[in-house]
């Protein structure tokens, strides 16, 4: 089999490439990384990690809870495998925000910013990607399963910044990444390619540069075994993947951890299906899987797999949705949009294991204690990968931008100093 | 002679009142401006939305009025002690006999402090006797700097003053021009460069170039009025325009710019049958008449509306998305012009429900001066903003115009309402005053837009026009025309707005103008020795910038190379994806497997090498190969006949030059 080290030095080997794989390591593995797992259409809170069991029924619903590993934290009895690890969690319960709409929850959410007339934000994972392509980094640094919400994408920030979408379910046997698998003609066709680029001599302007590079990269992650590797499920066992959820949660976790620990930055997996107007306890608790026992096995999953490896000190994992859902059952059984309070779970690198920050009345309306904006949860999650609070980015009119909104603090109380 | 005076005479007399000045005095004009220029307003500091430490500006003291408040009468008016001027806070803080968080931003004794104290001296007054209306800012040469002066309104008479000291400057490239608090100037590199100078609300620019000194070209002026525009805004800089580029290179880019699609080999051969200009011209006008550049061009004019591409049946899709898209398709092929275009979009007809695309009032007006006009209102919706002519009441005014009917209790329908946030009071509802024309009775949005005095939509359309065909905006971003965001090449801008109100905003003699010119036919190459990023001939257009063909054009391209339609979804925006996508996707692999194309053809009809080799080359890269690529794949299709001709075809759409439009 091709090694790494024989892959290097045949690549190395051709001149075209420009420096992309020689000298520096592959990836750095010494940098922070994040998982944000994406309850795509708006999370209830009630209805999994702020349960109201003294609640009236038409607040409480149909799924009881039962108080966590974290007293007086009352999770869903659906979700009993994170109920049990909530000691080593941190969880944020009063989370509150004006922005009842999914675009603008989620943009307020993964941007950390209010949505703005004049300005598109970048998304969290865009702010992490590096501003250059570096020589060590052939292997994206912000990568989205299956696919990227529009608001977690570059904003103002060049498009070479944005996720790199896997475009495919990894939960499918046939799962591979959109347009990864080198074609036979495109193999054949390589070193003519190589000659037709060489003849044409030196790039013209900085975006035929940037193919230049871009196309380097594009040749790795087709033909290196060790890219490849990256994204092959099936190399891991299969307890490990039914360990996960076989579903698409579950398998996106499990490719999520593979990608962080090969030192992709960034990693967002996007799950969909929470916008619950009706019929809410049967919606997440009935279907193949059912909902939140997809959450409860992919993400303990998640957590037990990366504390085993080592990694929870260096991978950050965030589950987070645009807002929560409205306290009171509606006439058709179903919750709507609730931005006042929300949850977001978060565990891993540079956070405290076994707090929660917050809590919402007593029917689950609104923050009573220690509210938090998502500009507020933005920082922090920076905060936890040790980033640069203080850094300032430019639109592409020269107007500086802070990263963090100014008036953002990050929870002190969950980060480790 | 005599304005020199004026200025001498009144940087001579310092512009403070003095306790015993009996001048006019206005708070608005002489300490706001201070309070500005010190950093006391800014976001950091007083100027946050909820202040600093109890003490709460307004923002760029872009609202006076509360200013005068908060110093006068907020804390028992302690900010202000008139017995003992000298112990007011406003003079303690700063001077960091108290405790202030924001550091010492001024000396005792210093001119800030005497002019502030001056003023509590005098009384800590909002007016005193009549200080008559700012009316004008303009900034004017002194020592290699800028001085600023403004006029103000009196009773009978207009008063002209160096404001300097109280106005702010920047510069909107401070690489190649710095400038300081008082007006003078570092100049840092050549470049053009504008320095923006802000004092009360008023706003004024002027313009530094320092010339690259290269040799002017030695050649008769040009005729098309774009290019003497162009070239005269070269000269100022110093700058040698670059050659034009191969007739080849012209016919691709003409093809791609108007069909979306590089020549076939036969339109190649007519192209380069003729001297370039005219082919350019004849080329031009024939391709503005086929149904492939209205498509192309139908999308241009979807994107800048800001509709969002069609999409397939099994989406939910806003039925007047629907309706507008086909009414701009038509617009192009009957060749509307852009003013027709505006009104019917604006007005009750089929093409409606261009406004109506937003909800909010709010949106809608914002939606129409970044589409219509090129201009970011967006940033008054919050807050007025210092480097923009909109404020916040006029945001507000203008949004109200847009506000949607609503049932009248008393039966039928009443004039919608949008309402002052907090008060509940009805907002009066206005047009954007762009000119000084007064607008005709009844509903005078089109004309508010199209006419009022103004050429901001010529400006905005003609903007956008240049941008898509030569692929720089000369205002960048397209959609906002600001004081402080000046042209590149004004006096370009303003002759390719000419030409569009010559024509009546005809879309196709506009585009006919605009290709026909040398600044259109400019090649790609940089000269030697200079980094891309950086090359002035790029940023100043001496040159041609190559781009990447966008997603549709590049599926287009290679279907116009295989001669049949693919079914295949174009490439991904993101660049990574992108490649991956050339090289594996299969949009040209099944393309070339395709029984039938025009690669194929050549295997199959073209004989002997030298002539495949060609005749792919015209075919793929609309020009002949070059002798040190004929040596480098001649081989290829000697020994490997189809098969190598498939290959090399397969490399040459991967390759550089074909994913860029240069």
């Amino acid at each position: 089999m091709l090694r790494r080290r024989d892959f290097l030095m045949t690549m190395g080997a051709l001149p075209w490439l420009p420096g992309l794989l020689q000298g520096a390591p592959l990836l750095r593995k010494s940098n922070r990384s994040l998982i944000v797992l994406w309850m795509d259409g708006g999370m209830s809170h009630i209805d999994t990690f702020d349960g109201k069991p003294e609640a009236r029924p038409d607040i409480r619903g149909e799924l009881v809870a039962r108080e966590s590993s974290l007293d007086g934290v009352f999770l869903s009895e659906h979700l009993p495998r994170l109920s049990g690890i909530m000691d080593q969690c941190a969880l944020v319960r009063s989370v509150t925000s004006p922005e009842g709409n999914h675009g603008r929850g989620s943009h307020y959410m993964l941007t950390g910013r209010r949505p703005s007339p004049v300005l598109d934000y970048p998304s969290i994972g865009s702010v992490l990607t590096p501003e250059t392509l570096g020589d060590g980094n052939p292997i994206p640094s912000y990568v989205a399963i299956p696919d990227a919400h529009p608001y977690a994408r570059q904003g103002f920030l060049p498009l070479t910044r944005g996720p790199f979408e896997v475009g495919g379910d990894p939960s499918r046997g046939d799962f591979r990444v959109r347009n990864m698998a080198a074609s036979p003609q495109a193999q054949r066709a390589l070193s003519l390619l190589q000659t037709v680029d060489a003849l044409d001599g030196k790039p013209r302007s900085e975006s035929e540069a940037a193919r230049d590079r871009f196309l380097s990269q594009a040749r790795f992650m087709s033909l290196s075994p060790e890219a490849r590797e990256l994204f092959d499920l099936s190399r891991e066992t299969p307890e490990t993947r039914q360990r996960y959820g076989r579903k698409l949660l579950g398998q996106s976790a499990l490719l999520a951890r593979r990608l962080v620990e090969g030192g992709v930055r960034t990693v967002l997996v996007r799950y969909k299906g929470w916008d619950h107007h009706q019929g809410i306890a049967r919606a997440l608790t009935y279907g193949f899987p059912p909902k939140l026992e997809a959450v409860d096995q992919a993400v303990s999953a998640l957590h037990d797999d990366l504390t085993q490896r080592g990694l929870d000190e260096r991978v950050t994992v965030v589950l987070a949705s645009e807002f929560g859902r409205t306290p009171r059952i509606n006439p058709r059984g179903g919750r709507d949009h609730w931005a006042r309070a929300s949850s977001v779970l978060l565990f891993g690198g540079g956070l405290k294991r076994g707090v929660v920050v917050g809590k919402t009345d007593a029917n689950g309306e609104a923050p009573v204690e220690r509210p938090v904006s998502p500009a507020d949860l933005f920082c922090t999650v920076l905060g936890a990968l040790g980033a640069d609070l203080e850094q300032v980015l430019h639109t592409p009119d020269g107007r500086p931008v802070r990263t963090v909104n100014e008036s953002a603090k990050p929870i002190r109380e969950i980060l480790q100093s | 002679m005599r304005r020199v005076w004026v200025i001498a005479a009144a940087v001579a007399t310092p512009f403070f009142a003095r306790a015993d000045d009996p001048r006019p005095f206005h708070f608005a004009h002489e300490i706001s401006p201070l309070l500005v220029k010190q950093g006391c307003a800014s976001a950091e500091c007083h100027g946050a939305a909820t202040g600093q430490a109890g003490f709460k500006l307004s923002l760029f003291a872009m609202n006076p009025a509360a200013d005068f408040a908060a110093l006068t009468q907020e804390l028992d008016g302690r900010r202000i002690d008139l017995a003992r001027p000298e112990a007011s806070l406003l003079l303690r803080k700063p001077t960091r006999q108290l405790k202030h968080e924001g550091g010492r931003i001024f000396k005792k004794g210093s001119t800030d402090y005497e002019a502030l104290l001056g003023w509590i001296r005098r009384g800590a007054l909002f007016t005193a006797d009549k200080p008559g209306r700012l009316a004008r800012l303009w900034l004017e040469p002194r020592d290699g700097g800028f001085a600023a002066v403004a006029e103000f309104r009196l009773a009978k008479r207009l008063a002209k003053r160096d404001v300097t000291r109280l106005t702010m400057f920047s510069s909107t490239d401070e690489s190649i021009a710095l400038v300081h608090d008082d007006g003078s100037v570092t100049r840092r590199a050549p470049g053009e460069a504008w320095i923006i100078a802000r004092y009360a609300g008023h706003n004024a620019r002027a313009v530094l170039r320092q010339s690259f000194n290269e040799d002017p070209p030695d050649e008769a002026p040009p005729a098309h009025p774009i290019d003497a525009a162009w070239l005269a805004g070269l000269e100022s800089l110093g700058l040698r325009p670059g050659a034009e580029a191969d007739a080849t290179v012209l016919a691709r880019r003409l093809h791609i710019d108007l069909v979306g699609r590089p020549p076939t080999p036969d339109e190649l051969d007519t192209f380069l049958a003729l001297p370039p200009a005219k082919s350019l011209a004849r080329t031009a006008d024939r391709l503005m008449r086929s149904e492939a550049f209205a498509r192309v061009f139908a999308d241009h004019y979807r994107r800048w509306l800001e509709l969002p591409e069609a999409r397939g049946e099994k989406d939910f899709e806003k039925p007047q998305n629907t309706k507008l898209r086909r009414y701009l398709l038509e617009a192009v092929r009957q060749n509307k012009s852009l003013p027709q275009l505006a009104r019917d979009i604006l007005g009750r007809g089929e093409a409606a429900g261009f406004v109506s695309r937003h909800n909010d009032p709010r949106d809608r007006a914002e939606y129409v001066g970044r589409t219509l006009l090129g201009l970011s209102l967006g940033c008054a919706r919050c807050h007025d903003h210092p480097m923009d002519r909109w404020q916040q009441r006029e945001h507000l005014a203008f949004s109200a115009h847009f506000a949607d009917a609503r049932p009248d209790p008393g039966g039928g329908m009443m004039a919608g309402k949008l309402f002052l946030p907090g008060t509940g009071k009805a907002v009066q509802p206005a047009l954007l005053r762009l000119g000084p024309a007064a607008p005709p009775p009844g509903d005078a949005l089109v004309w508010s837009i199209l006419d009022g005095g103004h050429d901001q939509f010529g400006r905005n359309v003609a903007n956008r026009f240049f941008g898509i065909l030569v692929g720089k905006h000369l205002v960048d971003a397209p959609d906002d025309h600001r004081l402080s965001n000046p042209a590149i090449h004004g006096a370009l801008l303003d002759a390719v707005v000419r030409e569009f109100g010559r024509t009546g905003g005809d879309p196709r003699e506009l585009i006919r103008a605009i290709v026909t010119s040398r600044v259109y036919a400019l090649a790609s190459e940089p000269r030697a020795g200079q980094p891309l990023a950086t090359d002035p001939a790029a940023r100043y257009l001496a040159r041609r910038e190559a781009r990447p063909l966008t997603p549709a054009q590049f599926k287009r391209a290679v279907e116009s190379v295989i001669g049949d339609a693919l079914p295949h979804a174009p490439p991904p925006e993101s660049p990574l994806a992108r490649q991956l996508y050339v090289l594996n996707s299969g949009l040209i692999r099944d393309g070339l497997a395709k029984p039938g194309n025009a690669v194929a053809a050549i295997g199959d009809f073209v004989s002997g090498p030298d002539d495949q080799l060609r005749a792919l080359f015209r075919l793929v890269l609309s020009r002949d190969p070059r002798p040190g690529e004929a040596e480098a794949f001649l081989p290829t299709l000697e020994k490997q006949g189809t098969g190598g001709l498939r290959d090399l075809a397969f490399a040459l759409m991967a390759g550089r030059e074909f994913g860029s439009l240069r």
